[in-house]
């Protein structure tokens, strides 16, 4: 019976234990490049430089156990059919809300193949703004569509 | 007693790795571009007025040139193609040729092209390109037995098309 007792508790301690902290991330970004991307009409090449809106993504930190409760984000991208001479980055442009902090990822960062380290914080964060921008677009891009994943990870430290 | 708490171990062991596969420690997002055929020309306007005027004595008139005017073009495609045509025909004995200079990056040049109202290649092989102020050169001829011909105009339509 004790032993029973003790089982169940270390049953229901281990289920408190398993709560990891969560990242969630709505919206994403869609481009169509066509001859009004041109810089100046015939003749002239397609504009380099592309940004998303501030807020093309909302991402949000949650299952933090408290304010204290660190943790950072990182970014890397997985591509599926992509252009290999695009670059694609990525920078926050809002606090989002919440009564943890957040710092850090208000300049461009590249999103490469890698995990990078995007901002970091302590606590519950909601509907944290990012934008991004995609440099390396000309008309030796062939027509076709191009795509990549971005991920975003969560990392508690 | 041994039965129980291997149940309780083993269900213990099975929400743990749920709880694994159920966190979202990551999120993704999704980036497109599309990037449609682009495929723009133009002209930096009309030429000057051509006129034939002149001639050598036992020979026939002497045709007129004008090289005043330039095209652009911009395509994200391989085998182009220019071609020029006139709205209407030329009077009898009367030549209209346009020359069109091919671009660096790529295309051929069909030299000295009589235009008439049917399509006629100017610059052939055009590859991936973007560039301006290639030289336009208008000529226009005319034997004897055109006689004398009346001012006029003619439209010509240059087309950027698959070749």
């Amino acid at each position: 019976m004790k032993r029973i007792s003790f089982f169940i508790v270390f049953f229901f301690l281990f289920l408190v234990k398993i709560e990891a902290i969560d990242i969630s991330a709505t919206g994403g970004w869609s481009e169509t490049v066509d001859e009004t991307n041109l810089i100046s009409g015939a003749g002239s090449d397609l504009i380099d430089t592309y940004e998303s809106a501030t807020n093309a993504t909302l991402a949000s930190i949650s299952n933090c156990t408290d304010d204290s409760d660190n943790w950072r984000v990182e970014v890397r991208r997985n591509d599926s059919g992509w252009y290999g001479d695009f670059t694609i980055s990525v920078k926050r442009t809002s606090e989002g809300t919440g009564t943890g902090s957040i710092s850090g990822g208000l300049s461009y960062i590249e999103i490469t193949t890698t995990d990078t380290e995007l901002f970091s914080g302590a606590g519950n964060r909601d509907n944290i703004n990012l934008q991004y921008k995609l440099t390396g677009m000309s008309i030796n891009v062939s027509q076709s569509n191009y795509n990549t994943t971005i991920i975003f990870t969560v990392v508690e430290i | 007693m041994r039965v129980v708490a291997a149940i309780i171990a083993v269900l213990t062991l099975f929400l743990w790795v749920s709880s694994l596969t159920m966190a979202a420690n990551t999120a993704n997002q999704t980036v497109t571009f599309e990037v449609t055929a682009i495929n723009e020309v133009s002209v930096s306007g009309d030429p000057g007025d051509l006129e034939v005027n002149t001639a050598t004595a036992g020979s026939e008139p002497t045709a007129d040139t004008d090289a005043t005017t330039t095209w652009a073009l911009t395509t994200n495609q391989s085998t182009k193609k220019m071609t020029g045509s006139i709205d209407e025909a030329m009077p009898a004995n009367v030549t209209l040729q346009v020359n069109l200079t091919a671009p660096t990056a790529g295309g051929s040049s069909q030299g000295d092209v009589t235009l008439t109202t049917s399509d006629a290649d100017l610059v052939t092989s055009i590859a991936t390109v973007a560039e301006s102020g290639l030289t336009i050169t208008y000529t226009l001829s005319a034997t004897v037995d055109a006689g004398v011909v009346a001012q006029d105009t003619r439209t010509v339509t240059l087309t950027l098309t698959d070749g």
